[in-house]
């Protein structure tokens, strides 16, 4: 089982994706960035939750999926998740 | 008794209204973009229906491509499965006129609704009727005039949706190249697909993020297992046939597979998602346009509201 991830992690891991999808994207990635800003259309950002799933080994509900909009939504999500690990 | 036969797809047909639709004349309508339409589902142009192309009409004539192509005789085709959902008329169903249409005299039928995973599940049914020798042969028709139920103020399946019926004949064989299907429902993500209620105001909606992360999950465990029921490694499968709902849904579903994106069908860029009739109209293109090879096997694999979704190996016994 992983340790419990932190906020830095979870941004890490953002910026790995959005830069294995977009090789050239040289932008800052801030907690109050919003993903369409930064090139996640709405289902990049599923790709995008998929994948910090696996990493973070955690399922995120549906229901919580409408309400992520910027970095900070989905870092406090899945800090939040990954406590209760 | 029970006799067992082998089953196989001895024709498929399709039938695309002539009437093109672009991006540019629906954005116009609705609150996205052209390229908007474009880099969130892929599609370029669907078709729409004129107004004396039903779905009986549109699906008869799919059928009767389907027939022709089979070289069948009319009268030992014992059973005639229409998948729609989006006919208006309930009750009776349509079934019955396509069979008349076509002249199918003695053919029993009936309509499925399993919305866009509709072809699928009646090509289920017809192999199980036509292996446990119920039928001889069974024409599948799946057709759809979504146009007439979508509405711009819902732009996630105004810009998606066209219309369109495909067929395809089962029929009795002596091998068996029709596999098991793999399916399977999920009631309780009904409400991320579905209707918007109201009188006169009823139209498609859906949350595409939803959908897209549940389709994404869950086919391609739906296909390794087809595969794996039908007896062949998910490298054997020359084409991979997906429901044509988004272009994204279907190239993220290759993607997780690993399978080849050369051997994918991407009929959605320029026929739209056709519900239920996606899946056969794609094959029927794959046919008419010479990809398909005899013995090539065939991953189908329908999706949809419901939510509902099965999978099937096929393997192709002629070309075009």
């Amino acid at each position: 089982m992983l340790a419990q991830a932190t906020e830095q992690d979870v941004v890490a891991e953002i910026k790995r994706f959005i830069v294995d999808l977009h090789p050239d994207f040289d932008r800052e990635i801030t907690l109050s960035s919003s993903f369409e800003a930064i090139g996640l259309d709405s289902l990049s950002q599923v790709d995008l939750l998929g994948a910090i799933e696996q990493i973070f080994e955690i399922q995120v509900p549906d229901s919580e999926i409408s309400k992520i909009a910027k970095v900070k939504d989905l870092v406090g999500l899945i800090v939040g998740l990954s406590s209760q690990v | 008794m029970v006799s067992h036969f082998g089953s196989s797809l001895s024709g498929v047909g399709g039938y695309r209204p002539s009437r093109v639709v672009d991006n540019e004349e629906l954005a116009a309508r609705t609150t996205v973009s052209p390229q908007w339409i474009v880099e969130r589902t892929g599609i370029r142009t669907r078709h729409y229906a004129a107004a004396d192309e039903d779905v009986v009409g549109m699906a008869a004539e799919a059928g009767r491509r389907a027939l022709a192509m089979a070289g069948i005789v009319k009268r030992e085709v014992d059973l005639v499965i229409l998948a729609t959902a989006s006919r208006r008329t309930r009750v009776p169903g349509g079934a019955p006129q396509v069979a008349s249409l076509l002249g199918l005299e003695i053919a029993g039928a009936f309509d499925i609704n399993a919305v866009c995973a509709g072809f699928t599940y009646a090509l289920a049914i017809a192999s199980a009727a036509v292996r446990c020798g119920d039928a001889r042969h069974v024409l599948i028709v799946a057709s759809e005039r979504m146009s007439e139920w979508v509405r711009p103020e819902s732009p996630e399946t105004f810009v998606i949706f066209g219309d369109g019926a495909g067929a395809a004949v089962v029929s009795r064989s002596a091998e068996e190249n029709i596999g098991p299907p793999v399916w399977g429902s999920d009631g309780a993500r009904a409400y991320i697909l579905g209707m918007a209620p109201g009188p006169g105001a009823e139209h498609p909606i859906m949350n595409g993020p939803l959908v897209y992360r549940w389709a994404t999950n869950k086919l391609p465990s739906v296909a390794r297992l087809a595969c794996e029921r039908a007896g062949f490694e998910l490298s054997d499968i020359a084409w991979l046939v997906c429901h044509q709902a988004n272009q994204r849904i279907i190239d993220a579903v290759a993607s997780r597979l690993d399978f080849p994106a050369e051997r994918v069908a991407r009929d959605v860029i320029d026929t739209g998602n056709t519900s239920a009739a996606s899946v056969p109209l794609a094959l029927s293109r794959l046919c008419e346009t010479g990809r398909i090879s005899p013995g090539d096997l065939v991953l189908m694999l329908g999706f949809g509201a419901g939510l509902t979704f099965s999978g099937q190996v096929v393997r192709m016994l002629w070309i075009n």
